[in-house]
């Protein structure tokens, strides 16, 4: 089905009315894996055989004969095109039934799907604090979205590339404890320096949707989630930092210390909101309303900092 | 007769205050909590040292505001905090 870009077809299997995992079930998987993480204990299919290879490679040293429900699914789209001359395919990762990557390119899917997998080791890391939460930058204002607002308003449907922005692929980010700016996460997997340089080099995509973190970045903006209330509402830094450290992934590992980390981070935005549970279009248009009033639509800084009180708890 | 209490916050409670608010961790319960900046102001008057209508003198005094308005708030602020399990009970070491 075509989504608005002239000549490019994507597969997308999750705008059908069937129910997503049947489809994806019904793909012709060939490789299928067993990796175990930090005592987690997970699946990956592919449909392609040389995925299947590059994962026994990449990933040897975690891999198991433990039977397990692929979690991940490696879409690798042919290589010949089919129909219309010019279509090109997206390969796609998907992370259960979402659709988590797409790309052109099948070095930026093992790529992110390598960062993906740094995911398992993040709890027991200290050297950063790990969140959960999503880059998103948007007419160059970078807005820090805690993973559950990430989640409902992206759930891998292109929601945010459609409403001009580009996200990290990752659910998770990494704060420097000196600088409290975020930074690219450093990584802990033992995969070859081989097979890592061989992955590098590629900038952000708009046309994907993908953001790298490759220098550290002090968001503008935090934008949380809450289940219900007004779509859009501008909060204080203080409920901003509420919500965020509430996702810590690490907390046990680093302590209170985190907290500060975190409050350093969110000390250093200008502007803070939530939205609540609406339809996805509503949600995307408060998305951007929240930023416009916040820096305008250039992304300008917009008058003071938007703040309100809220109740004790 | 009981002597009035002077409501003390628990030490070992991790405070950090961003433009007047505070988000307070509480190991023990592995809870956080979220403070406006109200209550983060009695929070931290909540040191031992004075009873709750003292404080509320205090308060009114520096504010403004009617005693009877600011004893109300802190006396609801209180039970509040006593409800978290943020303040430290009676006869518990102020330093632990």
């Amino acid at each position: 089905m075509l989504d608005g870009f002239d000549g490019l077809e994507f597969v997308d299997w999750e705008d059908s009315e069937s129910p997503c995992m049947d489809k994806l079930n019904r793909l012709d998987w060939i490789v299928h894996r067993s990796f175990e993480l930090n005592g987690e204990t997970f699946g990956v299919r592919t449909n392609s055989r040389e995925m299947g290879i590059w994962l026994d490679r990449a990933l040897g040293e975690y891999r198991t004969d433990e039977r397990t429900t692929p979690y991940y699914s490696i879409y690798v789209a042919p290589q010949t095109p089919t129909g219309a001359a010019g279509i090109k395919r997206f390969h796609v990762m998907y992370r259960g039934t979402i659709a988590a990557v797409r790309s052109f390119g099948v070095d930026a899917l093992r790529r992110t799907f390598l960062d993906e997998l740094e995911t398992f080791l993040a709890p027991t890391r200290k050297d950063a604090v790990f969140l959960h939460a999503t880059l998103v930058r948007i007419e160059g204002v970078d807005v820090l979205m805690s993973r559950a607002l990430a989640t409902v308003l992206d759930d891998g449907r292109r929601r945010l590339l459609s409403a001009g922005a580009l996200a990290t692929p990752a659910r998770w980010v990494a704060v420097d404890h000196a600088t409290a700016m975020i930074v690219p996460v450093p990584r802990r997997l033992a995969v070859s320096p081989e097979i890592l340089a061989s992955l590098d080099g590629e900038a952000d995509d708009p046309l994907e949707g993908r953001l790298r973190v490759t220098e550290p970045v002090q968001p503008q903006m935090v934008m949380t989630f809450v289940a219900d209330g007004p779509v859009l509402t501008p909060v204080s830094r203080g409920v901003a930092l509420l919500h965020l450290a509430t996702g810590t992934i690490n907390f046990p590992q680093v302590g209170p210390e985190s907290l500060r980390t975190v409050k350093r981070l969110v000390a250093g935005t200008e502007a803070c909101s939530q939205l609540a549970m609406a339809s996805p279009a509503e949600m995307v248009r408060a998305f951007r309303q929240g930023v416009d009033e916040a820096f305008g639509p250039s992304g300008v800084p917009a008058g003071p900092r938007l703040l309100v009180s809220a109740d004790a708890r | 007769m009981t002597a009035p209490v002077k409501p003390r916050t628990r030490p070992d409670l991790t405070v950090v205050e961003i433009d007047g608010e505070a988000v307070v961790y509480d190991e023990v319960e592995d809870r956080l909590h979220y403070l406006n900046p109200t209550a983060t102001l009695v929070f931290e008057l909540f040191d031992g040292s004075a009873t709750i209508a003292e404080l509320s003198r205090e308060i009114a005094e520096a504010s403004g505001l009617p005693d009877s308005q600011v004893e109300r708030d802190v006396r609801t602020l209180n039970q509040r905090f006593r409800k978290s399990g943020l303040l430290a009970t009676v006869g518990e070491p102020a330093h632990a």
